[in-house]
């Protein structure tokens, strides 16, 4: 740092600069002065830029730097990020509520930007409704990119209604709600610029809400949706036409709610459902990957398997299932495209196994897992190996990773049958549980060296 | 166009095995050269070389900006070279990121500098992001300390304090301290202005009577907290953790109470959830906020303004003249009532200071 400092300080001596035409910056040229020039670097940052590092603070931080020095007074206030937070003992002290809102809003009128690029709110329970609703108008008339907000609410208090304003937002292109806000959409939405948009926990006034929100989005690529059971609403229909991104998640126990997705050029989604959940995918057939995970697997799944058919990467999670008849799903859609499959079973329905490995022939990356929600459980199974090998252990499956191996004799019939018939296998990767002692560790591995295999080149990692 | 350039700059690389350099001056005279690819990771090359075609040769060199020195320039050289290559993952790319910025603050600012004035916007956000982490969490004299800053402001301008709720320790101990401060000074000023001091004690005690009085008589101006009520002023009341005694939270009140009607008047006809709200915060902004020091923690009676002040002297004397006859039973009856309020404050005060002020008109 020192000869940094020094390197620094001699570039700007004018004398100086006929002696490093070719300055090689390795080279280190010490002086033998004993000045240190204590230049301060970062108060020679233009405003812009300091301004750019203070959006990266919250705004409490960036306010504290304001007794720094005088030039540091007046920053703050030029930095286009608003990011409060109240303190958890707002909670319980209403007077601290009421200082908090009064807090923000003083933020706000000192805050000197026309226009705002984030401004993110993270508090307890609103005393005041009008008094929010004040800070959404500033915030919007003041072209905010980037809404967040999140109301750590109890349910006995009255959810926050936003004012129509934000969704009339026209340069609004991230919109995040958490927890404490009800979506009471009443009119015709219009969200221009808006490609991101997380809905946490919150409640609907209606199913019509949510519909006219998504209609007033033409641009939305990313939706994230967590949905918990008393939220007012029975269907979630994703008719975005725009839609890449898409993850949900359901928590509605066991009352029925309807999935629809209705969205072309998706590519990613990762759904996370409960039980009770219909779906109802119209085309979801640009889908390049997707991470299920489901409770208990039944007949209610197969059209989402069905939608599946022409992703690359799928991962697949159950912790319990049901007899499911297939013989609509058979085998007339392939999964030509897949070329990474995760299975993580829970109890029992190895079944899939066969059934995936029927019909994926492109596959390549093959990753079984044992699921830790159902350790110890189902133990055994019936699981036996097709007469017909299937198409992809011929001629592409490389990779295949076994987690979670626990010494029992269905997962033991799995490797040996892999190995046996593999043909292009380049790696088995063996990962066994923790608790299972060394000693037997040590048999496991002597067993599964002894199996033949088929591949020439498949190397067997134990871990 | 560029293969335009490509030509041009064949013939003289011939030596160099089909590998096209660019040129680069910086502002002390040095010129170096560097691989093509990496130098038109940035922006501002980029425009250079295409734009004006510059660059190709070691006399047409594109002269850099005076903020980017040769030290600077080797280290965005290297974070070019290895973003330029598409091959690295997303992990690849941000390990490399966060071995990259380990370099003191001195550096870190320099390269910022640098880097924003040849337009790399990732990299401006990378080394802003690790200032940013630096300056988080840390103390105004260890952020002065690392940084170099000079302590410039005075005594005053450090002593509005920093008006936050009150969860953040480190502030609320500063804003201890400052109060502190505050009132040392503010005990000096006292001593010059006795008289104004005075007149304010007597202002709060003739405001509990009249509170009293108020209360007593179910009010007959009617002024009880409305809900358009000023922010500011109830703010005040909630930072008033010096008396908590509830004849001064009453007097606030009252305060408030007329404050409201008062300014209710003028702001009535907006609602607040109307349109052109942001006008609204702008006409609440300049009641609230005579001047940017409205942030002290200063006391109410400083920012009553004058107006006001008159309004409540006149309310005063017409309760006074109402109530001068009958006030030594008027007193029993209140002192009575066995509130928490401090009888013997009112019967001193409020009887010297009241014939005091009808006097003093």
């Amino acid at each position: 740092m020192f000869d940094a400092l020094f390197t620094h300080f001699l570039l700007l001596l004018p004398m100086a600069n006929s002696a490093i035409q070719e300055i090689n910056v390795s080279s280190k040229i010490r002086r033998s002065s004993d000045e240190e020039v204590r230049i301060d670097g970062i108060s020679r940052l233009p405003d812009v830029l300091i301004q750019h590092i203070l959006s990266f603070l919250s705004t409490k931080e960036a306010m504290a730097t304001s007794i720094l020095s005088k030039r540091w007074l007046p920053v703050w206030t030029s930095v286009p990020v608003i990011d409060l937070q109240d303190s958890p003992s707002c909670r319980t002290d209403s007077s601290l509520r009421l200082r908090f809102e009064h807090f923000v809003t003083r933020v706000l009128i000192l805050n000197k930007m026309a226009c705002l690029d984030k401004f993110c709110l993270k508090f307890n329970m609103v005393d005041r409704p009008s008094c929010v609703e004040t800070w959404f108008w500033d915030a919007v008339s003041r072209d905010v990119k980037e809404l967040d907000i999140t109301i750590h609410g109890t349910q006995s208090f009255p959810f926050l209604k936003l004012p129509f304003i934000v969704f009339t937002a026209k340069t609004m292109q991230v919109l995040k709600l958490s927890n404490g806000v009800e979506l009471h959409v009443t009119g015709t939405v219009s969200l221009p610029c808006l490609k991101v948009l997380h809905l946490v926990w919150i409640k609907y006034s209606s199913n019509e809400s949510v519909s006219r929100l998504f209609a007033g989005c033409h641009v939305l690529q990313e939706l994230v949706l967590r949905k918990y059971v008393s939220d007012n609403t029975s269907i979630s229909d994703v008719s975005i036409q725009t839609l890449k991104i898409l993850s949900i998640r359901f928590a509605t126990g066991r009352r029925k709610h309807q999935l629809k997705i209705n969205a072309p050029i998706l590519e990613y989604l990762n759904l996370e459902d409960n039980l009770g959940l219909e779906f109802d995918l119209e085309d979801v057939s640009s889908l390049v990957e997707a991470n299920v995970s489901v409770t208990w697997l039944e007949n209610r799944h197969i059209p989402l398997l069905k939608a599946l058919c022409n992703a690359k990467f799928v991962s697949l999670h159950w912790d319990w299932h049901s007899k499911m008849t297939w013989h609509n799903f058979r085998p007339h859609r392939l999964f030509r495209n897949l070329v990474r499959l995760e299975l993580s079973v829970g109890y029992g329905g190895w079944n899939m196994l066969s059934l995936f490995l029927e019909i994926s022939d492109n596959l390549q990356v093959l990753v079984l897992t044992k699921n830790d929600n159902c350790r110890g459980l189902g133990l055994e199974c019936r699981w036996k190996p097709q007469k017909n090998v299937p198409e992809c252990l011929l001629s592409s499956l490389e990779r295949v990773e076994f987690k979670g191996y626990e010494e029992v004799a269905y997962q033991l019939r799995m490797v040996k049958y892999i190995l046996k018939n593999a043909r292009v296998l380049k790696m088995m990767d063996i990962c066994t549980n923790g608790d299972l002692p060394l000693e037997s560790k040590v048999d496991v591995l002597k067993k599964l060296l002894m199996f033949t295999r088929c591949s020439n080149a498949c190397q067997l990692r134990f871990n | 166009m560029s293969e335009v350039n490509m030509a041009v700059i064949k013939p003289e690389i011939s030596s160099q095995m089909m590998k096209s350099y660019i040129w680069l001056q910086t502002a002390d005279g040095s010129i170096q050269q560097v691989e093509r690819e990496v130098a038109m990771f940035c922006p501002m090359i980029c425009h250079e070389v295409i734009q004006k075609g510059m660059g190709s040769s070691k006399n047409c060199a594109i002269s850099l900006p005076q903020r980017v020195n040769p030290a600077m320039l080797s280290l965005i050289i290297d974070y070019c070279q290895f973003h330029q290559v598409p091959g690295h993952s997303n992990k690849e790319r941000k390990s490399f990121d966060e071995k990259f910025i380990r370099m003191d603050t001195k550096r870190l600012c320099e390269l910022t500098s640098a880097a924003d004035s040849l337009q790399l916007k990732p990299l401006v956000d990378l080394t802003s992001r690790a200032l940013a982490r630096i300056i988080e969490g840390k103390s105004p004299e260890e952020i002065r300390e690392i940084f170099h800053l000079p302590d410039d402001l005075t005594e005053e301008e450090k002593l509005e304090p920093l008006k936050n709720t009150t969860d953040d320790p480190r502030i609320r101990l500063l804003n201890r301290l400052y109060a502190k401060k505050r009132k040392e000074l503010k005990e000096r000023q006292k001593i010059k202005n006795a008289e104004v001091e005075e007149e304010r004690v007597d202002d709060r005690s003739v405001d509990d009577l009249l509170s009293f009085i108020n209360g007593d008589n179910g009010d007959s101006k009617g002024i009880k907290t409305s809900k358009s009520k000023k922010k500011n002023r109830k703010r005040k009341d909630q930072q008033k953790s010096t008396s908590t005694n509830e004849t001064i939270k009453n007097h606030n009140k009252e305060l408030n109470g007329l404050n409201s009607v008062r300014c209710s008047a003028e702001v009535g006809q907006k609602s607040w959830a109307g349109v052109g709200a942001t006008s609204n915060l702008h006409d609440v902004e300049d009641d609230i906020f005579a001047s940017k020091n409205e942030l002290d923690d200063g006391d109410i009676d400083d920012e009553i303004d004058l107006a006001l002040k008159e309004k409540i002297d006149r309310e005063v004397e017409d309760f006074a003249r109402r109530l001068n006859s009958d006030w030594p039973e008027r007193m029993q009856e209140i002192l009575s009532f066995g509130h928490e309020r401090e009888p013997v404050h009112f019967s001193l005060n409020g009887n010297g200071s009241l014939r005091r002020y009808t006097n003093s008109e």
